[in-house]
């Protein structure tokens, strides 16, 4: 790799504590995320993709457990290195790496701000909590950062509560209170899911031109390879919080490995080919209290009832291209003829 | 839709366009009140003059004449018609806060339920902030972290509060007094100090005697707010906007003091009015076993003796006080709440 990755993460797994037993909501998980670049994730809800991001913070639930052998080794703007998964919960690290280092914006900003105080109010409380600032250059660089979202009269929004703004204002006030702390990286948790279409274009190109000036790496979550294809580098595809495929986003559209990640481009729809019979997946995302032995994909897989390894072992991401992983023992199967 | 600051300060003008139709419809129930009181007690058979001499007499052998009867009613004023007398009692209290001369005892109604007033009023409110003051921070505190046996304990100790009926506690307090620490507890001043002017001596006597009935009603009110206070505050702080804020960095108490507990807090203050007259209704039960002069007792008495003047007058009393817990409440509400403020009322 040409650069030293920002954030490492090995070995990420997470469980719930349920009524119902322990549940298993992100399995054995690694990516890496290099500055400025852009990593999509992908997958169907439930997948764990939201899970496996609060995680990077460390906001999961109470009832959530970080398996002991997760690594999160993140680089700060200073440079050192601190692994997330060993921070204290009430360590100054870790509030420094919340916010600080790495900020979050949400899918519903609505819910996100609290009706209670200003969006001003708000963005202020994270700025003097990252930057050694008066309160009146904070409510300045607040009203700077609601200008350079788009915001208009931003002197007046700094001031407005977010029940008062449009759903696409309210997202870029969102924005904003992330960006005015300076992270390095920001995790966007399907901030456009919720948005109208022509208002979803309108964030993204907000989000890729903001990413230029800041210089910051995102991690985008998304339900929607449509989406994830406008904006990432490069795309994770999870399934029942195990990755199923990665790699450079084109590559990955043009030329998907793995049979969930053929799935989901098959369905979705194209304009170009209306005449085109959608094709969903068959079958429906197991119980994550009844998860799959081998591979987890293997209940709705075409393939699978043909390769009896499938229900038996859990495949090992392999890689395909230099750059580009996919945990199916097809793919292993044909890597190794192709060798042999 | 989105809105200028212009239309927010319209709209703070339409919040205080709602207190003010509050305050006057407030007014509005406390005349209906006293006219209820009144009007309720003029239907029963029998006025307060036949009560008296009824009360003089019995058992002495003397027929009471019909000269009599009215010799009495015209001393006390009865003689003139239902609303002339309302009216007068009703100018008295507009315009000099004077509740009438109390029948039943030859003294006014001012004399009569003035310490009283003052005894219960503290009871009330003190019971009721020891409850606040109790039940807020405890609830936020055993809402923000895993169950464990401080979690236990308070959950045992609010049960037994809700399960318990109050006049229960009352004697069991009472009892434990009386045999174990061998005090007099009765009452909410010691004999000495019943008939003496107020002094920091009789006020720190009243205290002593005042914690047993404090104990009794704060405990099932307190019980009750810490199990609601905990519910909501365990609701708020699974909210996106509680996770937003630990994402700015933000933790530890002040994060939970801004953000979850001021959003829990709000059904609890807007039931203060509510709960100042549970509270009310509490305490004749406690005072009865406590044997504690309050306005409740009296209020039964005034109105079994047909007495107009003290009936109302302690009706409006403990009317004005709930009235003014609500107005509190919504006063509190909206400085807690901006969609309130901007609304106009709840």
């Amino acid at each position: 790799m040409a650069t030293d990755p920002l954030l490492t993460v090995s070995n990420l797994s997470v469980r719930f504590h349920t009524d119902e037993g322990l549940v298993t909501a992100v399995d054995d998980l690694s990516f890496a995320l290099q500055p400025g670049q852009t990593l999509g994730i992908v997958g169907e809800s439930g997948s764990g993709k939201s899970v496996s991001t609060k995680a990077l913070m460390r906001l999961l639930p109470d009832y959530a457990e970080l398996d002991a052998n997760s690594h999160i080794v993140y680089q700060t703007k200073k440079g050192a290195y601190v692994d997330i998964a060993r921070l204290d919960a009430r360590s100054k690290a870790l509030k420094q790496v919340r916010g600080g280092e790495i900020a979050m914006i949400f899918q519903e900003p609505s819910a996100a701000f609290s009706p209670l105080y200003t969006i001003g109010n708000q963005m202020i409380e994270g700025i003097r909590l990252h930057r050694d600032v008066s309160r009146d250059q904070a409510r300045k660089l607040a009203i700077e950062m609601l200008d350079r979202v788009g915001m208009t009269n931003p002197e007046l929004r700094v001031d407005q509560y977010a029940f008062q703004l449009s759903g696409g204002m309210r997202q870029r006030a969102m924005i904003a209170s992330a960006l005015v702390m300076r992270p390095a990286v920001l995790i966007a948790d399907e901030p456009t899911t919720a948005l109208d279409v022509t208002i979803q274009a309108q964030i993204l190109d907000l989000l890729k031109e903001l990413q230029q000036d800041f210089g910051m790496a995102i991690i985008f979550i998304s339900h929607d390879l449509a989406v994830i294809s406008q904006i990432a580098d490069d795309v994770l595809v999870m399934y029942l919080g195990k990755e199923m495929e990665t790699g450079p986003v084109r590559r990955i559209i043009r030329h998907p490995q793995h049979p969930y990640t053929q799935g989901l481009i098959n369905a979705i729809p194209r304009l170009e080919e209306l005449d085109r019979p959608l094709l969903p997946i068959p079958g429906d995302i197991p119980s994550p209290l009844e998860r799959p032995t081998g591979c987890v994909f293997h209940t709705r897989c075409p393939h699978a009832a043909d390769h009896p390894r499938c229900h038996t072992d859990v495949p090992i991401p392999a890689q395909t291209q230099p750059d580009h992983l996919a945990a199916c023992h097809l793919l292993t199967e044909k890597v190794l003829e192709e060798t042999v | 839709m989105i809105l200028s600051t212009a239309s927010s300060s319209q709209a703070n003008a339409a919040f205080w366009r709602f207190l003010a139709t509050r305050l006057l419809v407030s007014l509005l129930t406390l005349l209906a009140v006293s006219f209820m009181i009144y009007g309720l007690i003029e239907l029963m058979p029998g006025d307060y003059a036949e009560r008296e001499l009824f009360r003089k007499y019995s058992g002495t052998g003397v027929t009471i004449t019909q000269a009599e009867i009215d010799r009495v009613r015209a001393d006390l004023g009865l003689d003139r018609p239902f609303l002339v007398r309302y009216g007068e009692w009703l100018w008295n209290v507009v315009t000099r806060l004077d509740f009438g001369p109390a029948f039943r005892v030859e003294t006014s109604v001012n004399a009569l339920i003035g310490d009283k007033f003052f005894y219960t009023f503290v009871l009330v409110v003190g019971a009721m902030l020891i409850s606040y003051i109790v039940a807020i921070p405890v609830g936020i505190w055993v809402a923000s972290r895993k169950s464990g046996i401080g979690d236990g304990v308070v959950t045992l100790l609010s049960y037994l509060g809700l399960a318990l009926p109050n006049f229960a506690i009352a004697l069991v307090l009472l009892m434990l007094n009386a045999f174990v620490f061998d005090l007099d507890v009765t009452g909410l001043v010691s004999q000495e100090f019943r008939d003496a002017p107020w002094s920091m001596a009789k006020f720190l006597d009243f205290l002593g005697h005042a914690y047993i009935p404090l104990l009794v009603l704060g405990w099932s009110t307190t019980a009750f707010q810490l199990q609601t206070m905990r519910g909501l505050m365990k609701d708020e702080m699974g909210k996106l906007y509680v996770t937003a804020a630990q994402a700015r960095g933000f933790s530890g108490w002040p994060m939970l003091i801004k953000y979850p507990a001021r959003h829990a807090v709000m059904p609890i203050v807007s039931t203060i009015g509510f709960d100042f007259s549970r509270s009310f209704n509490e305490l004749p039960i406690v005072a009865s076993i406590l044997v504690l002069g309050e306005l409740g007792q009296e209020l039964l008495l005034a109105f079994l003796d047909a007495d107009q003047n003290t009936a109302a007058g302690i009706l409006v009393c403990i009317t004005s006080v709930i009235i003014a817990a609500n107005f509190l409440s919504d006063l509190l509400v909206a400085a807690l709440d901006p969609r309130v403020r901007m609304r106009g009322g709840r």
